[in-house]
């Protein structure tokens, strides 16, 4: 058998636990499985085999398939739909056998006029039908420009940054999810920074995010994270698989619809007892720093807590605490007795409020039914 | 009453086929437990023709509607099953299952008409089926949603002792040559088709040449049943460099099929369905350690014998293969976990489950 790889990782066997044969096979494979995770992390670690890598095989494979919905490959499959329209009745007539070419023709000769019948009609159907598909593409290629989200390049300029900064709300997550059973998930987990704190927790915590080059950093520290939307991931997972869920970062720019899934697909996925928390952006917070332009353009926008809050217990998640950033500067207090300071204090308060309005929340909820 | 025949009905009837072999399988248990059993079929490969008699054909002489069974064997859809749903004999299904046809969706729009039909003639079939075996506790509980009351669960009946011995010379030479300069074989063996993922194994393949083993090559046997698939993959080896990594093989002959399985150091499965799975039954008989992604009845086909992986993550997928390639004392396991398998589906056990599911079944008539 092939030795391809000699390394002390490859000198690794299997013998020296399963030599007594004590180990019944369920528990080698899920320790082979175990040991195979961890190997994989310590390659994406290493920057053998990054998140990124992977993309770029899925995006290559993607832009072959006819049912790709990425990118701009609708015009390609469109063009290959324009390709095959016309249906040939005119077939070749070449034969490696004796008398074949011959008896092609005499066939060939008997069947064209009703061959050619049949396949003007199909043409005619596939034309029309394509026809049918570029006028629908027209169509949708005008409600996207309308809705200023079907163009990636314009939706991802006007897209909410999150103002969210899970380190903020590590110690807090932290403790609301150790000691929960179940794998708890960070959705989307960028570089990793939270799940090192709920690592670092004894929390057994993965995390998800579509950006490969943020993942390959979360990757080279070791973390358990899979290139994929937090919402696509979301909406696989089987009922109750999870034990807790932190949403941060993705949840401040989707659109209202997808917010509404997210929180239905998160409290489907997550376990009876499990634990969930979203660190949003304060909406007053984003409109007071965002352009005004990004702000009437974006095609999603901060939630308030209390929404999320809304949002969570019409899926049956309870014990919902809501936690506000602390405000750490502000205006300075100005001293002095009498209705002209009053009414100064008052309205420094609410110049205060304006100002530094705190720029994000944690929300936390326990699924109960 | 008891039946005196019970005669089967089969789409197509090929001699290289799983559903093929099963269905000549049955006949013998049938006609060894006393009942009178023809095969009828819509189309046959020509070795068969002497065996089968078309369906349209059906009833002959001497087949009493009370005292005659049918037995379908449901994997595709066609006009055979609108033919049984008119028929008044007490029927049974034999299900291999079907494709879910968005695995196949805008890669073969043939194909995916026929599993839609299959599924509609599936549904449309079970009020009238006296009761229905599948071949995987994952194709009965799609029965189960169908409507079928009375399900059992039988492994489709392969003599995997009787397959091929003698490897073919020429290819095992010539397979052997390529090991000589060395890299790891990975071999797959089902059609090429877009919800076998052969895709996915490229991808695996990618990484594991990157990552362990420059010199690594992927085997794919299997005729191509999705010819816009076989192209896109093509294109897809070649933008990945990888032409000559990847052997499209095609359809071979039973001894050349023996000169891969002989030659492979792990068969690598990461389809997206399979009602059952006999290449991965296959690989155990040949003694090649096998790692399937758990997908649809891949995991109960295995059943201990091999290692099922739960993500087609290339990383994953190329790690694990690199873990049995290297790790003899995996092999070993692996390989002596197939042939624990394998003694679990010995035809002759098999064969009996079949047979006591029938005689349950007729006599509770």
């Amino acid at each position: 058998m092939t030795a391809a790889n000699d390394s002390a990782q490859d000198a690794r066997t299997t013998a020296e636990s399963t030599g007594d044969g004590a180990e019944d096979f369920d528990a080698f494979r899920v320790r082979v499985l175990a040991e195979i995770d961890e190997e994989v992390r310590r390659r994406r670690a290493s920057g053998d085999l990054t998140p990124s890598f992977e993309q770029l095989l899925h995006q290559k494979f993607e832009r072959l398939s006819p049912t790709s919905t990425e990118g701009g490959y609708f015009s390609e499959a469109l063009k290959l739909a324009d390709h095959t329209a016309y249906i040939d009745a005119e077939p070749p007539l070449g034969s490696n056998f004796p008398g074949g070419e011959m008896t092609k023709r005499a066939l060939h000769r008997l069947l064209s006029w009703y061959l050619g019948y049949l396949t003007q009609q199909v043409t005619q159907f596939t034309s029309a039908t394509i026809r049918t598909l570029h006028l629908l593409d027209d169509r949708v290629s005008d409600l996207e420009r309308q809705a200023r989200s079907g163009d990636a390049a314009q939706a991802g300029s006007m897209r909410v940054e999150s103002m969210a900064d899970t380190k903020v709300w590590a110690e807090l997550v932290g403790q609301r999810l150790a000691g929960l059973r179940g794998r708890v998930l960070h959705a989307e987990c960028g570089d990793g920074t939270l799940l090192r704190a709920l690592t670092a927790a004894h929390v057994d915590a993965y995390g998800v995010d579509p950006r490969a080059t943020f993942l390959d950093a979360a990757a080279s520290s070791g973390f358990d994270v899979r290139l994929e939307g937090g919402l696509e991931h979301l909406k696989v997972q089987p009922e109750s698989s999870l034990g807790g869920l932190v949403l941060s970062g993705f949840v401040d720019h989707l659109a209202l619809g997808d917010q509404r899934e997210l929180v239905t697909a998160s409290a489907r996925a997550l376990r009876i007892g499990g634990t969930i928390a979203i660190v949003g952006t304060n909406p007053d917070a984003w409109t007071r720093v965002a352009s005004p332009v990004a702000i009437d353009l974006s095609p999603g926008r901060p939630l308030h807590a209390e929404t999320w809050s809304t949002l969570l217990e019409q899926q049956g998640i309870s014990s919902i605490e809501v936690h506000h950033q602390s405000r750490e500067d502000g205006l300075q207090p100005v001293a002095g007795e009498g209705p002209p300071w009053e009414a100064l204090r008052s309205n420094l308060a609410r110049l205060g409020d304006l100002l530094f309005t705190p720029t994000s929340f944690v929300v936390v909820g326990v699924r109960q039914r | 009453m008891r039946p005196v025949a019970i005669h089967q009905f089969v789409p197509v009837l090929a001699v290289r086929d799983a559903v093929g072999a099963h269905t000549l399988q049955v006949q013998t248990v049938l006609q060894e437990m006393g009942f009178r059993s023809e095969i009828f079929v819509a189309e046959s490969s020509a070795e068969l023709a002497d065996r089968v008699h078309p369906f349209r054909s059906y009833p002959g002489r001497g087949d009493e509607t009370s005292r005659t069974w049918l037995l379908y064997q449901c994997s595709i859809g066609n006009l055979m099953a609108d033919f049984l749903a008119e028929r008044q004999e007490p029927k049974l299904l034999n299900y291999h299952n079907l494709t879910p046809a968005h695995l196949l969706e805008g890669w073969d729009p043939g194909a995916v008409h026929a599993v839609t039909v299959g599924r509609y003639q599936l549904l449309q079939l079970a009020p009238g089926i006296k009761a229905a075996i599948a071949m995987s506790r994952f194709s009965e509980l799609e029965l189960m949603d169908a409507g079928y009351r009375s399900t059992a669960v039988v492994p489709p009946l392969l003599d995997i002792q009787s397959l091929e011995h003698e490897a073919d010379p020429a290819a095992l030479d010539h397979l052997r040559a390529d090991r000589e300069r060395g890299g790891a074989d990975l071999l797959f063996v089902g059609r090429i088709s877009p919800s076998k993922g052969q895709h996915d194994l490229v991808k695996a393949l990618a990484a594991y040449r990157r990552t362990y083993d420059q010199r690594a090559r992927l085997r794919l046997v299997g005729g191509t049943s999705s010819p816009a698939y076989r192209e896109a993959l093509g294109r897809f080896v070649a933008d990945l460099g990888l032409e000559d990594a990847v052997d499209f093989a095609g359809s071979v002959t039973p001894r050349e099929l023996v000169a891969y399985y002989v030659t492979a150091d792990v068969f690598a499965c990461c389809s997206d369905h399979e009602g059952f799975g006999i290449p991965l039954l296959e690989a155990m008989h040949y003694r090649v350690p096998v790692v399937a992604y758990g997908a649809a009845a891949v995991p109960e086909t295995i059943g201990g014998g091999g290692l099922v992986i739960p993500t087609k993550s290339p990383s994953y997928v190329a790690t694990a293969l690199h873990r049995i390639v290297t790790d003899q004392a995996l092999r070993q396991t692996l390989v002596s976990a197939g042939q624990a398998r394998l003694t679990e589906l010995e035809p002759a056990r098999v064969r009996a489950r079949f047979a006591g599911a029938i005689e349950t079944l007729v006599s509770a008539g």
